[in-house]
């Protein structure tokens, strides 16, 4: 081994700091496991499953079945906008135009998710700017609706989860050799058919990757469904929030957060095992 | 033995016994609670905020007492939150509506004040002075009726059912956890010809509306702003107390607001209590109690917020008495709608969960 090379032990010694920032996580997790079976709502006490049963209502799962839809449809969208964003960002040679393009992209990350809550209600409000050009224009009478409802929800899941959809596929795009696609040029291939049958099959592991992260990310968002949706579009974090104040009902909003924790971890590993598949794939 | 009757004798003594006679009223008035804290819970809206201004800030100057203040969400949340407490509450005043206290006295969560420390009470109208078992403080009236667009209503709605006749997004309606959703479900059995109790059907009813909603009226300055820019036709049941500025303005606001409906408006009793293991003082908690019923303040309440003064030396402006938006206790017709607050309190979670089920 060089020298230039942790040991794993030095690793291990090097990452414990990390293993204690995680560390309550974990616990929080087990303890909203306990809680969602306890016998009393608003403290922990014996042993039920009726947190559970409680939820099995029309409401809950209609909360499941939009969570689910928005954060669907939000990642696929934000995936389509990713590809080209990395591409870009990839072919930029001047540093400056590469980092500016890299802030723009970060911005949601590193903006108040409250900020660019009143971004969106700035622009697509009912006296936002948009309503406002369309009655100066006089195709309007009365101000149209993209907020507080779930088309608003839809537009601040997309913009906030970009990023995390761009950076997976970069790191993918400038892995990509060369040497395949002016092979593929060479047999007379076009470009549509090299991005197809070279470049996607090449970047579906970073696909893969960056949509269960983005999928995640958006199934269990709090703050844009409740400031964009009006409090109309119940995300199942909003549900789970309405449990817990005014209804006090802990082990309720428990067993619905293991719920959610549950499938999000079902959707990566799910996404994990695609990715090994289509890795041989591509091996292969 | 010796007396001489002088005037300057007859002076003194007439001035000494002025100030014993006076003490107990230059006591109340002035009381010296330099160094005492109160920890005070209200709501985070407008009226909170006013209640910081127009009581606890005079409060202070006029005491020494320092007023921390925790301004949280609604009356379904401060519940929750001294609740949560269990018998370790951080707060030594709360004001809140009738409906929470009743709860909270039924949980044995209230210590019951004591009236002879609370010399205003004389001067309340006797129905509003205590209530939760005694546990309650009366405070102010908290009114709701409809609110709506004066572009497109010329005259004021009549009924409730007008919410039914909303184009799609031009309706709000109250948040699930405010009291004045439960008016919205009881309104709305009233409208279906029940007493207001007859849930399942105005439940069903209320299953109408669910797209017709643009928003729940969570933050009143948004839907002011939605008003304002024409977004919105009509809403209720929601209390005129929160547009004092947008209603005395309605040519720019676009607001109007009416207790003139079939159905009847809404007038709940605002309470103030003091949690059973409250940190702070007696002398100092009942000073605050006491002064929150003062002739001033509640006049300036009052004007600030809309609410009903429920003292009846409150000091109002002309303006303030005859404001349609301020009912007073005199003005309490058989168009009030005053809940059975034990009803309530017995419904209030099965009913907030049905309606944020029914029309989320």
């Amino acid at each position: 081994m060089s020298n230039s090379t942790l040991t794993r032990k030095q690793a291990l010694a090097f990452a414990a700091p990390a293993f204690i920032a995680i560390l309550p996580f974990f616990v929080a997790c087990l303890y909203i496991l306990r809680f969602s079976l306890s016998g009393e709502q608003g403290r922990i006490e014996g042993f039920s499953i009726d947190a559970y049963r409680n939820l099995m209502t029309p409401f809950f799962g209609r909360s499941v079945w939009l969570t689910l839809r928005l954060a669907f449809f939000a990642t696929v969208i934000a995936l389509m906008m990713a590809v080209p964003l990395a591409f870009l960002l990839t072919t930029l040679k001047r540093p400056v135009a590469r980092r500016t393009l890299t802030v723009i992209i970060l911005l949601p990350m590193i903006l108040n998710l409250l900020v660019q809550a009143y971004g969106w209600i700035l622009l697509l409000g009912p006296s936002g700017a948009l309503n406002t050009v369309l009655r100066n224009l006089g195709i309007i009478d009365r101000p149209l609706f993209l907020l507080f409802n779930e088309t608003g929800v839809l537009l601040g899941l997309i913009q906030t989860s970009l990023p995390l959809a761009v950076f997976p596929i970069v790191s993918a795009v400038r892995a990509i050799s060369q040497e395949h696609l002016e092979a593929a040029s060479s047999l007379g291939a076009s470009n549509w058919r090299i991005f197809r049958d070279v470049t996607l099959p090449l970047l579906r592991p970073a696909l893969l990757g960056a949509a269960s992260i983005c999928f995640a990310f958006n199934a269990s968002a709090f703050a844009v469904p409740l400031l964009l949706g009006g409090r109309r579009v119940q995300m199942m974090g909003v549900a789970i929030r309405d449990m817990i104040s005014p209804l006090f009902n802990w082990s309720g909003a428990a067993a619905a957060g293991m719920i959610l924790i549950v499938m999000t971890l079902f959707l990566m590993i799910f996404s994990a095992w695609l990715v090994r598949l289509t890795t041989e794939k591509t091996k292969g | 033995m010796n007396s001489k009757f002088t005037r300057r004798g007859f002076l003194q003594t007439s001035a000494a016994a002025g100030a014993v006679l006076s003490a107990p009223a230059i006591a109340r008035a002035g009381q010296n609670f330099s160094g005492k804290e109160i920890r005070l819970l209200t709501w985070s809206d407008n009226t909170g905020l006013a209640i910081l201004e127009n009581i606890a800030k005079p409060f202070e100057e006029k005491t020494g007492a320092k007023v921390i203040a925790d301004r949280t969400g609604s009356t379904s949340e401060m519940v929750a939150k001294l609740r949560a407490s269990g018998g370790r509450a951080q707060y030594d005043v709360i004001t809140l509506a009738g409906v929470g206290a009743v709860e909270l006295a039924g949980d044995g969560l209230l210590a019951q004040p004591d009236l002879n420390k609370l010399p205003n009470l004389t001067d309340v109208d006797p129905r509003f002075r205590t209530g939760a078992d005694g546990h309650g403080i009366g405070y102010l009236l908290w009114t709701g009726g409809l609110i709506y667009n004066t572009k497109t209503f010329k005259e004021a709605p009549k009924s409730y059912a007008e919410m039914w006749d909303a184009q799609p997004g031009r309706l709000f309606m109250p948040p699930a956890t405010w009291t004045d959703a439960l008016d919205t479900v009881y309104a709305t059995g009233k409208m279906l010809g029940g007493d207001g109790t007859n849930s399942d059907e105005a439940f069903a009813k209320l299953a109408e509306l669910r797209r017709n909603i643009l928003t729940f009226g969570e933050n009143p300055g948004q839907l002011s702003e939605l008003f304002r820019s024409d977004a919105l036709d009509i809403g209720g049941v929601y209390a005129p107390a929160f547009f004092a500025k947008e209603l005395a303005n309605p040519e720019q606001s676009n607001m109007g607001a009416t207790y003139d409906v079939d159905e009847g408006f809404f007038a709940d009793l605002m309470y103030t209590i003091m949690p059973k293991s409250k940190p702070g003082e007696d002398d100092v908690v009942h000073a605050f109690i006491n002064y929150t019923l003062d002739a001033d303040v509640q006049g300036v309440m009052a004007e600030a917020v809309l609410n009903g003064p429920i003292n009846q030396k409150a000091v109002m402006s002309d303006a303030a008495k005859a404001s349609p938006f301020i009912i007073k206790p005199e003005q309490l017709s058989d168009k009030a709608v005053v809940h059975d607050k034990n009803f309530i309190a017995d419904v209030r979670e099965g009913w907030i969960q049905t309606y944020q089920q029914t029309l989320s």
